[in-house]
């Protein structure tokens, strides 16, 4: 016996190969075909779109909104969801605010903002382990806590940022490239490498593909999932760094929305809402899909009434390109 | 028909529909007759940004404050430094002047509901009407936090009557949804105030700024200083808000007469300085000549200094007028990055309480006119558009403590 | 209409897919009142071929005549108009709504409103049932019922429709011994009132308890049919595989060998009570039992998946307590689940992580996979267990059912368990894939391993395990071993819990 007997066995297996193929083409490089189509139809739409300017622009446009999603592609690579990024932003940007302010060590302020961000994502963690809750309802639940600490701590006034060293991240540029997309592009990808080469990421991956099979290998599966949302804590940590070295204020609204944003760049970016398939660098070219969207309108002069329109349609385009791969 | 007469009978036909004479079905119809069903419905939707949680430092029945106490509540100020306040900051006092006295005999107890504390722009009018409160020691005043909630501000006013308020003054969260709980004070037999935004139904007076008048004041200074030509880009707030519609009215009247002035982009930057930034980078892009900046908020203004400094284009010299009357942007006024800013006042709630008081004491409450809606309307003048030319004597009198960011333009 | 004359004929049909031809010029007859069974390895074009009956799929060429008249179907609708209902593996029932309405769905008769008529629905499945020999309640929510129960329903809607030809794809699969009689007896019934019957399986012994005619395919071509009589078990196999079925005794057991797993008075509520067992360094136990006789729980609480209540648990002669499959692990256990899908697979994922989940760290170094080191491991046990596959990166969504189950074998060999559970090891797998698969058990245990395996196959249990227990309702119920390794005697353990005295039957030799 051997491999001629067993030939039957890949021949019929094969019946699907070459549909398979096609499919797993358009999963895979799906979003970045679609990322190309939408260059390829900015350029032709606005001559302006290609300047140097504009792209760099873009790139920084989308810095935090990406790296958000980062956090989030973790987060839902395990099926899970995390809508309290937005507010856990707004927290951390108000303590790295409050502490420049009083300590004026930019150091420590940093560290303030990502501590605070891990320490929301920790709650987050636990509570969808330990204490069993949906992860949707509980990161819900941690969208208004955060939120209302942000306004507590600042009495609703935003906290201005006025040191100038650290707005330099904000605005300044290294090799050419703005600083924030030159943070944002290595932490993508450092956690490109972290789900590629470690055991922690395959654990992810094995979580959102079969929480029990996972188990039943040996996957903490308790400590991955905790894991996943302190990651996203951390991002928002690091998008409050960015927020708040870019826009010079830490106001305790800031962030709004940005759960969304960061969940459309995740999706689109091909990752599935059941976890277990994706990554971090389609959810790149997901934030990049929005962001460029959002240029090219405003670059066209489309009425500010228009805008969702136009990019809602082109959200449900996006995953119904990369979709009809995954679904066949 | 003309805008306005059509206007008057869509707002005509929203207090029918709030007097219960109209079935909500009967105001679509209607509306849509008059080509005005989309009124209508920006009418009733809600407005401004919506309740996030925010805290609720208050009791079931709201927070006391009189002249009495040591610090008051809210504002964190003495007596002392309220008066002080009064003389020196507040805009208004001029306005319907009240002696500062005892008012009647007896102990008085004014209701005070607030939209929310969430913003300072908020508490800073209760601390004007806790201003005009510590002159008057037989006054005090019960305050509610309605956390930009319709229903919760409902609650507080239901509370504030049970308390046996003698008067009301509220700043609705919005116009359709505070309507029944306006009712129900004036079926109280007691008088209501109504602060900033109005509702369509029976009041004692409602006493606001015009928006739109401000807004023109701001663009007609606009049109000066561009000599009447150029491009400008407008920076909205939270598209389809009402004040946000009335500046862009304003602007657009007095763009009216200066056609040499187009509007070359305009984009909703959610009265926030994020938005602003990347809808201005964008901008400056599509755009490579851009005269000035017309914005509906100050954070936006800055938003947009930021893109122009990064895009290089401070050279440029593009001027920025914008809105609100912080301490803050009044800075910026000062420091050259503001060219000019609406002095959109929160200092009205002094205003407020006088005219609660005029109206317990029987007194006519003078240049009270009728307008579309039931009851009387106050309107305020419109306060000096704030320029580099008076600047000096604006400075500390606008609402906020934060400190504007530096001009990125001035390296 | 004429016994002999076929109902329905199927002349040269031939199905592509892009780069394979699945069906190729496949001709098969189907006569009114027989069973008529259909065999093949996975991936021999069985599946394709009752999709083309059934009108789930189209076909590229050929001919299907049914009462000698040539049709085409286009949908499903198509073929069960016809006449022709097809019983897929997955059942697709509803699970909220009764068994009346599952079985009328579509066609629930009219009352003289507007309303149903519950009153003549019911009568008229319970008629239906009735005709099936079966007693089971319409009003009875499909959700409630066993898998066994819900194929009955499945047959019922078939009937209900006035189906001829009815299609069962492996039917036996999520059956227990019991259910499967009880199956059979339904389609004798079904037989002697001229319904015609195609039954697919994997599993020799039920073709020859039940079918009249075998058709055998191999690599989408028709190898041959025979009346039922004229093939022996054999023959069959050959015909599907090319080749024979080794035989392979039972390794007997090394008494010397050192107690690697020692189980004592492990009970779960609802589950199983007071089992003890002791498995030896190269031993292979069975556990024979019936579906629900508490033999996947007791692995799973082995593994501590679940927590057992009572009970201890030494390993190399170590009280030990495993709270968790992490601990499992690190005492060296390892579980093949019972539903690979659902338990073990990660479906959309490349084989390669499949077979490397459980051993992750031997990869790593300074938290860094090393990805050669893994890909050689990986291609070696591909190897080894001829895993069919276009490589390791290969979705194993994509494997056939038998290379999808080596896959989570192969999971636990790159861990280098020395105690390993295995529940239901070749469910789902074709003839030459389970012969590998026991092999492989064999090779487990020459070298050192101990194995325990739960199985509903018997003959898989007497063909590698040279101890057998049973369970019965949660409790052991017999041990046989040699001499006393009787078919009759672990099947009259299985369904009457031993001697009539009550006390399980321990019979060594």
């Amino acid at each position: 016996m051997g491999l001629q007997q067993s030939l039957p066995v890949e021949r019929a297996a094969g019946g699907d190969r070459q549909r398979l193929d096609v499919r797993e083409m358009l999963t895979r490089y799906g979003t970045f075909i679609a990322l190309i189509v939408l260059i390829v139809v900015a350029a032709l739409l606005s001559p302006r779109f290609l300047s140097p300017v504009n792209l760099m622009n873009v790139l920084r446009q989308t810095a935090i909104v990406g790296v958000l999603g980062i956090g989030m592609t973790f987060v839902i690579l395990t099926a899970g969801i995390d809508l309290s990024v937005g507010a856990t932003l707004a927290l951390s940007a108000v303590m790295l605010a409050g502490t420049l302010e009083s300590t004026g060590n930019i150091a420590l302020a940093m560290l303030a903002a990502v501590l605070a961000g891990m320490a929301v994502g920790l709650g987050n963690g636990l509570g969808v382990t330990l204490g069993r809750v949906q992860p949707f309802v509980m990161t819900l639940g941690m969208l208004g806590i955060a939120r209302s600490l942000a306004f507590l701590y600042t009495g609703g006034e935003p906290i201005p940022v006025l040191d100038r060293t650290f707005l330099t991240l904000g605005i300044g540029y290294l090799w050419k490239v703005p600083i924030p997309s030159i943070i944002f592009i290595a932490i993508l990808i450092v956690a490109a490498l972290v789900l590629r080469y470690t055991p922690f990421g395959r654990a992810v991956y094995a979580i959102g593909s079969n929480e029990e099979a996972a188990r039943l290998s040996g996957i903490e599966v308790g400590r991955v999932k905790t894991s996943v949302y302190v990651i996203s804590g951390f991002t928002a940590g690091i998008g409050a760094i960015m927020y708040c070295s870019q826009f010079a204020s830490a106001p305790p609204i800031a962030g709004e929305g940005y759960e969304l944003d960061a969940i459309a760049a995740v999706v689109v970016g091909g990752t599935s809402l059941f976890g277990g398939q994706g990554g971090v660098i389609g959810t790149f070219f997901g934030a990049l899909i929005i962001g460029i969207l959002s240029n090219v309108l405003n670059l066209m002069g489309v009425s500010p009434f228009a805008q969702p329109l136009a990019k809602g349609a082109l959200i449900i385009l996006a995953v119904l390109i990369v979709g009809r791969g995954r679904r066949g | 028909m003309s805008q306005d007469q059509r206007e008057r009978q869509i707002d005509r036909l929203l207090g029918d529909y709030f007097r219960g004479r109209l079935s909500r079905r009967q105001l679509a119809r209607r509306a849509t007759k008059l080509g005005g069903l989309s009124l209508v419905l920006t009418t009733l939707a809600p407005e401004l940004r919506p309740a996030l949680a925010a805290p609720t430092p208050r009791s079931g029945r709201g927070i006391r404050s009189s002249a009495m106490q040591g610090t008051q509540p809210v504002s964190n100020m003495t007596t002392e430094e309220l008066l002080e306040f009064y003389d020196q900051v507040l805009p208004f006092t001029d306005i319907l002047p009240l002696e500062a006295s005892e008012i009647g005999g007896d102990p008085i107890v004014i209701g005070f509901s607030q939209t929310g504390f969430n913003h300072p722009w908020r508490v800073e009018m209760i601390k004007s009407a806790q201003a005009e409160v510590a002159r008057h020691p037989n006054v005090s005043m019960v305050i509610t936090d309605g956390n930009v909630d319709i229903s919760k501000q409902n609650n507080d006013v239901d509370d504030l009557l049970a308390q046996d308020v003698a008067a009301v003054v509220m700043s609705p969260v919005e116009s359709a949804g505070l309507a029944p709980a306006a009712l129900k004070v004036m079926a109280a037999g007691k008088p209501l105030i109504l602060l900033d935004r109005d509702v369509a139904v029976e009041k004692t007076v409602f006493i606001g700024q015009s928006n739109v008048t401000m807004a023109k004041g701001v663009a007609d200074v606009m049109v000066e200083m561009l000599d009447g030509e150029g491009s400008i880009v407008e920076l909205t707030g939270l598209i389809g808000s009402s004040p946000a519609i009335d500046r862009q009215k304003g602007m657009y009247e007095a763009l009216a007469e200066a056609a040499a002035i187009t509007v070359v982009a305009a984009g909703d930057a959610e009265w926030i300085r994020d938005p602003a930034v990347a809808l201005m980078d964008d901008f400056l892009v599509a755009n490579p000549q851009i005269n000035a900046v017309f914005s509906h908020a100050e954070e936006s203004s800055w938003g947009a200094q930021f893109s122009i400094a990064r895009a290089g284009r401070c050279a440029d010299n593009i001027l920025q007028f914008t809105h609100d009357a912080s301490n803050a942007g009044f800075q910026s006024v000062k420091d050259g990055l503001f060219a000019a800013d609406g002095n959109y006042s929160p200092f009205i709630g002094d205003v407020g309480v006088r005219a609660a008081l005029m109206a317990l004491q029987g007194m006519e409450i003078p240049d009270l006119q009728d307008y579309e809606f039931e009851g009387k309307l106050y309107r305020l003048p419109d306060l000096p558009v704030v320029t580099a030319e008076n600047v000096d004597e604006w400075l500390g009198k606008g609402w906020g403590d934060f400190a504007p960011p530096e001009d990125p333009c001035t390296e | 209409m004429n016994r002999n004359s076929p109902l329905l004929e199927v002349v040269g049909i031939t199905r592509r897919f892009p780069g394979v031809t699945a069906v190729d010029g496949v001709d098969f007859s189907l006569r009114a009142g027989e069973v008529h069974a259909l065999l093949g390895e996975n991936g021999a074009g069985k599946s394709t071929l009752i999709k083309i009956l059934g009108g789930a799929l189209g076909k590229d060429r050929g001919t299907i005549l049914l009462n000698g008249a040539s049709v085409d179907f286009h949908s499903p609708a198509d073929a069960l108009a016809a006449g022709i209902a097809v019983i897929y593996q997955e059942l697709v029932l509803c699970p909220h709504l009764s068994v009346a309405e599952n079985v009328l769905m579509g066609h629930l008769p009219r009352a003289a409103g507007l309303g149903i008529d519950w009153p003549a629905a019911n009568r008229r499945v319970a008629g239906v049932l009735a005709q099936l020999g079966v007693t089971l309640a319409p009003t009875t929510l499909v959700g409630r019922l066993s898998t066994a129960q819900q194929q009955l329903v499945e047959i019922a809607k078939a009937l209900s429709r006035d189906s001829r030809i009815l299609v069962l794809d492996e039917p036996s699969a999520a059956l227990g011994q019991r259910d499967l009689e009880h199956l059979f007896g339904v389609m004798r019934l079904l037989r002697e009132q001229g319904v015609a019957l195609v039954y697919i399986s994997h599993r020799l012994e039920e073709v020859f308890a039940i079918a009249d005619r075998v058709s055998v395919l191999k690599d989408g071509r028709l190898v041959g049919h025979w009346p039922i009589g004229e093939v022996t078990m054999q023959g069959l196999v050959r015909a599907m595989t090319g080749r024979d079925l080794g035989v392979i005794g039972g390794a007997e057991t090394d008494i010397a060998a050192p107690v690697r797993l020692e189980v004592r008075g492990l009970g779960r509520k609802d589950a199983f009570q007071d089992i003890s067992l002791s498995l030896r360094a190269g031993e292979i136990v069975g556990i024979a039992g019936i579906v629900g006789s508490g033999r996947t729980e007791l692995l799973r609480a082995i593994f501590g998946a679940d927590q057992p209540e009572t009970g201890e648990i030494e390993v190399d002669g170590v009280p030990v307590r495993l709270r968790s499959p992490v601990q499992a692990l690190r005492h060296g256990l390892g579980l093949l689940p019972e539903d690979r899908k659902l338990q073990g697979l990660l479906l959309g994922r490349a084989l390669r992580e499949n077979v490397s989940l459980a051993s992750l760290r031997r990869f790593t170094r300074f938290g860094i996979l090393r990805p050669a080191q893994e890909e050689r491991a990986v291609r070696a046990l591909m190897g080894e267990l001829q895993i069919v596959a276009r490589g390791s990166g290969q979705s194993v969504e994509t494997l056939s059912g038998g290379n999808q189950q080596k896959v989570v074998l192969a999971r636990w060999l790159a861990r280098q368990c020395g105690i390993l559970l295995f529940d239901e090891p070749t469910r789902g797998v074709d003839v030459g894939a389970k012969e590998e698969i026991y092999r492989l058990i064999h090779a487990l245990a020459a070298s050192g391993a101990a194995v325990l395996i739960v199985s509903s196959e018997l003959k898989e249990l007497f063909a590698i395990c040279p101890r057998i227990l049973v369970m019965r309702e949660g409790r052991l119920a017999g041990e046989f071993a040699g001499s006393h390794l009787r078919e009759e005697e672990v099947v009259d353990a299985m369904l009457m819990g031993g001697r009539s005295d009550g006390t399980a039957a321990v019979a060594t030799g």
